[in-house]
């Protein structure tokens, strides 16, 4: 079985956010913080991680080359980040430490929502935010695979 | 008092004071209210107490609209009328749903809820629902695992829903009514015309055939038409042989405004943390639905409806409505639809809702459908074995039935994502928004609203505000072919309570 999810789009969309999730930490983070914290709680999840744990990696591709096609002036990762960035004290994206850009991210999130600044995409009703992570998601994942 | 039509001398007269035609839920539940008066209540059911194909029959009838279910197995056509197989899922109508609202055409009754109000009580006492509690707040506090998903939103509502029994009619006040000496009871009794005095504002009779052939006289000084509204509709259209067109159609109304509920799978919720939203569920008791406050429907431009919630493995395995009532048959449509419930809930997932904490829900869709003139009941050349032309049904919805849809789905998908709460994915056919027509997806809820239709304005509608027939003083349709608009919740409820009130009304009115 092809465990990539990239390759592998019928992949349990929860094993595989799982598994994301859990190469992310054990690669950066202490074990006793593992002890602390509830690994699959939404609330310890990039917002790319709820999206996929919610639609799955092959929709989260289709809505974030969607957008991309869409939205000409966001095709690259920087233009994204610079997006996404915006109204944020964070000047680097990739700087910031995940924390604070998940904190950042899913405030504005929120707020789209409060806002009913959504937009319907391959069904779901998410935010231009939530879209743009899925771009950046599908541009990143684009170019290591 | 039971008369069985088949044993009377042909070409008799029967002579009362009222006289009911129908004996389903609106039919005998005016009856139960003349019950111990001086006045003799003459109700006539075609069938008789049970089942009967060949009665059955003339329910038959041709459907050139959307795809709906086969007409003869939407009713059923003996004492007790649909009682006999219909869900017992109750709630009041909303104070919206009777004001004329500027974004739907063609709304707006000539009355409010309010008008309506005092007759819920005794019509929830006759359906045998719980206490009459119609809050959430009531039940929120009574049932400790009802958790409200929006509380106090600015937007969204729980309306609150309570499960009948359900009630059976026929089973239920079959006694009542043949051991009340003033109603008389004539089963195999079939109205085939309907006569009127020379100026035509007046009925005197009406003719009544049974299934040998025999004929009689009803004679009677008010007239009820308690059919339902495709039946309603046929007789009014059918009694054309002193007016061409019909009776009370003067402006060509009678059988217009057909409308039904739209109730289709219609999206998915997706929590971020485990709930078993015991509130939404379906239960014997009392349950809510995501409904939309009257000023956000305003903004939104949208109808009215609601959302209910069920677990999504079972949701997704459930078959469409249409395809589980597919034949001609109601008995056996019946018992499809309950084994395709069954086999869709094999873990018994819908018996063990508060043990069971799941994150993926269906969504339901049930909504009003805009009134349109052109959404219709007409009369067939084919007739039934009565010789009375069959009802001919074209269904139709409108675009904004279907953006009021997915708007509704946007909206509760928005406050979830504000709440932190999780997502909602809108399903097909109500996902693509550049797709607002109506195709192969419309289904309905076997729901039968508006053809005589209320209204002051004769050119718009059939009855007026007593749900007296324009022009024709002693005549009154009953049940929800009177309603001006559907409403987002199951008639039978409200149409006893609106029944009730013309009960009312006829036994307030002077020489009577």
């Amino acid at each position: 079985m092809d465990d990539d999810p990239l390759r592998n789009p019928n992949l349990n969309r929860r094993k595989f956010i799982r598994w994301a999730v859990a190469g992310t930490i054990v690669v950066g983070v202490p074990v006793f913080v593992l002890k602390q914290c509830d690994l699959f709680s939404h609330q310890h999840l990039r917002p790319e991680d709820v999206l996929l744990d919610l639609c799955g990696v092959e929709t989260v591709h289709i809505i974030g080359k969607k957008w991309i096609d869409d939205h000409p002036q966001e095709a690259t990762a920087s233009q994204l980040k610079q997006k996404l960035l915006q109204g944020s004290r964070i000047n680097d994206y990739d700087q910031a430490s995940q924390n604070d850009r998940s904190k950042h991210l899913q405030s504005r999130i929120k707020a789209d929502f409060a806002q009913s600044n959504t937009l319907l995409t391959e069904g779901w009703v998410l935010t231009p935010t939530e879209c743009r992570v899925a771009a950046l998601y599908y541009l990143t994942q684009a170019q290591q695979s | 008092m039971h008369i069985d039509a088949r044993q009377l001398e042909a070409d008799s007269l029967v002579e009362g004071d009222l006289c009911i035609v129908g004996a389903g839920p609106a039919g005998i539940s005016i009856a139960l209210d003349w019950m111990g008066r001086q006045q003799k209540v003459i109700l006539l059911e075609s069938g008789g107490f049970d089942y009967d194909d060949t009665i059955q029959d003339s329910y038959k009838g041709e459907n050139t609209g959307l795809p709906y279910f086969s007409l003869r197995s939407t009713r059923l056509h003996y004492f007790g009328g649909t009682s006999g197989h219909w869900g017992g899922f109750c709630a009041k109508l909303d104070p919206i749903d009777f004001k004329k609202r500027a974004w739907i055409n063609d709304s707006g009754w000539p009355i409010s809820l309010q008008d309506i109000e005092p007759y819920y009580p005794k019509a929830h006492e006759l359906v045998e629902l719980g206490p009459y509690q119609w809050t959430a707040d009531y039940w929120t506090k009574e049932k400790p695992a009802f958790k409200s998903l929006f509380p106090s939103n600015n937007y969204l509502w729980d309306k609150i829903w309570q499960i009948s029994p359900p009630t059976r009619f026929g089973d239920k006040y079959r006694d009542a009514i043949i051991h009340a000496p003033n109603i008389h009871l004539y089963t195999y009794a079939n109205l085939t015309d309907i006569t009127t005095n020379e100026t035509g504002d007046y009925i005197t009779t009406v003719t009544i055939k049974t299934p040998a052939g025999k004929k009689y006289t009803v004679k009677a000084r008010q007239f009820i038409l308690a059919g339902g509204a495709i039946q309603n509709a046929r007789m009014l259209l059918a009694a054309n042989k002193q007016q061409p067109n019909g009776l009370g159609n003067q402006y060509d109304v009678v059988g217009r405004y057909f409308m039904e509920h739209i109730e289709i799978k219609s999206g998915e919720l997706w929590l971020l943390e485990p709930h078993s939203l015991a509130f939404y569920m379906l239960n014997t008791t009392a349950r809510a639905e995501i409904a939309v406050k009257e000023a956000t429907q305003e903004k939104l431009g949208i109808t009215n409806g609601t959302i209910s919630l069920s677990p999504l493995n079972v949701a997704n395995r459930l078959p469409s409505q249409n395809q589980s009532w597919s034949g001609d048959d109601p008995r056996k449509n019946l018992k499809t639809l309950h084994s395709d419930v069954e086999k869709a809930d094999e873990n018994k997932l819908l018996k063990h809702l508060k043990q069971n904490y799941r994150t993926a829900f269906g969504m339901f869709s049930r909504f009003e459908s805009v009134p349109d003139r052109d959404s219709r009941v007409f009369l067939d050349r084919k007739t039934d074995a009565f010789g009375t032309p069959l009802a001919s049904l074209h269904w139709k919805l409108s675009e904004l039935d279907k953006i009021s849809i997915r708007r509704m789905h946007e909206l509760v998908g928005q406050q979830l994502g504000a709440a932190g709460l999780g997502r909602v994915k809108l399903v097909s056919p109500i996902a693509d928004p550049n797709n607002n027509s109506w195709a192969e997806d419309a289904i309905g809820g076997w729901h039968h609203i508006g053809t005589t239709r209320m209204g002051t304005d004769p050119h718009m509608s059939v009855v007026d505000q007593n749900c007296q027939v324009h022009g024709i003083h002693n005549l009154y349709c009953a049940g929800a072919s009177c309603f001006s608009t559907a409403g987002a919740v199951n008639p039978t409820l409200s149409l006893i309570a609106l029944s009730l009130r013309l009960s009312d009304f006829l036994k307030n009115k002077r020489n009577f």
